[in-house]
């Protein structure tokens, strides 16, 4: 069975998508007869021949950070490579990952419902699109569910709802928290990572420079 | 006068009839508004890295350098900014999109709640208000939708009212309906 993972982070190998795919890769790897290949869509110039192995492989998961709510521009351009494709994708069971610097699910609900749509386009069969929510990067918790969603990913040939649910269970920041975030942002306290990159970088004293007025 | 300025992310020349209506909107004199059409595909912009140097080494400046910086002095000084796109595969053109990635630089690394959800601080005073026009032959509504759920959080993002939201034929004459009535 061939199995494509797409990584569509702008940042490639140095990005946290990589460790995803990583984690997702040892679980689908528990299966024998799983040929898995693995491509990274900054490299722009290869889209087309990435879209053809695509449509020829039997299962696919395109994994992305989310930017400005949805997927990166080189990801979408990646997906217009697909055009020759539309509906003919039958045999193909398509499935995505979201990162998303926030922890709500809702920040990714919009781009959730528009991966199902572009599987729908193609014709394939969707797997699911399973968002990790509150940072970008990688933890023992998320490397243990991806795990998890790859090896259980057989035989249906999708993600198991169960472990989906577990993915970014909070859909909205609950009253309390909001309160306390907005106390707490009284004070640099949530800022304190940025504050650190800023300073680190000699930029905190421009951190409110409006060049473009 | 109000300025509006419309991002055109048409990528080809499948809608040379409905440009021409939109080129000859721009031109019309109107004392209340100008209409500021940026053709996205015969500039030089560069898909967003994620390297968030605009948020952490030069705040509010991409380190890419290209024709982007011409596009976001337009965009924070209009008063509406518009996204004009075909459909394509359900969604905006990838051009369009490249472009959205590249607004980053307008909002500030810090976080708050705003709206009831987790969203980056201002950077500037005041932000266009945001619109889209989505071109498809076909008028999927599921299509327009879907894109319009994503281009409104978009607008939360970047904390301002999607005021606009347009899904037209592309032909000549929904063109210069549209582009008038702006």
């Amino acid at each position: 069975m061939r199995f494509l993972i797409c990584n569509g982070s702008p940042r490639g190998v140095k990005g946290y998508s990589e460790k995803y795919i990583h984690a997702l890769t040892d679980g689908l790897s528990e299966h024998p007869d799983v040929l898995i290949e693995k491509v990274l869509l900054n490299r722009v110039a290869e889209h087309r021949d990435v879209a053809a192995r695509l449509a020829a492989a039997d299962c696919a998961i395109v994994v992305f950070p989310l930017y400005t709510d949805a997927m990166p521009g080189l990801t979408m351009a990646f997906f217009e490579e697909f055009k020759p494709f539309i509906g003919s994708l039958g045999n193909l069971s398509l499935g995505f990952v979201v990162q998303s610097g926030f922890p709500e699910r809702i920040q990714s609900r919009a781009v959730e419902k528009y991966l199902e749509r572009l599987t729908e386009i193609l014709g394939a069969r969707y797997a699911g699109t399973a968002v990790f929510g509150g940072g970008m990067g990688m933890n023992e918790k998320r490397t243990l569910l991806l795990h998890d969603l790859g090896r259980a990913f057989f035989p249906e040939k999708k993600f198991d709802p169960a472990i989906l649910s577990r993915t970014t269970p909070m859909e909205k920041v609950p009253l309390v928290a909001r309160v306390l975030i907005g106390v707490l942002g009284l004070t640099p306290l949530p800022q304190l990572d940025w504050i650190r990159q800023l300073k680190a970088n000699g930029a905190y004293e421009k951190r409110d420079d409006q060049p473009y007025i | 006068m109000r300025t509006i300025t419309i991002l055109n992310g048409i990528a080809d020349d499948s809608y040379t009839e409905f440009e021409a209506a939109l080129e000859q909107a721009s031109k019309v004199e109107n004392p209340d508004r100008r209409l500021n059409v940026i053709r996205l595909r015969d500039l030089d912009i560069r898909y967003c890295t994620g390297c968030w140097d605009c948020w952490v080494k030069t705040p509010g400046v991409c380190a890419h350098h290209d024709d982007m910086p011409t596009i976001l002095k337009e965009v924070i000084q209009s008063d509406l900014m518009v996204f004009l796109s075909p459909v394509s595969l359900g969604f905006v053109t990838a051009l369009t999109k490249k472009a959205c990635d590249r607004l980053i630089p307008l909002v500030h690394p810090y976080v708050e709640i705003h709206k009831k959800e987790l969203h980056h601080k201002n950077r500037y005073k005041k932000y266009p208000k945001m619109g889209l026009i989505l071109i498809d032959p076909e008028k999927s509504l599921v299509d327009f939708e879907n894109t319009r759920q994503i281009f409104y959080r978009l607008s939360i993002n970047l904390k301002t009212d999607f005021t606009l939201s347009l899904h037209l034929n592309g032909s000549e004459k929904e063109a210069h309906d549209a582009f008038s009535n702006l």
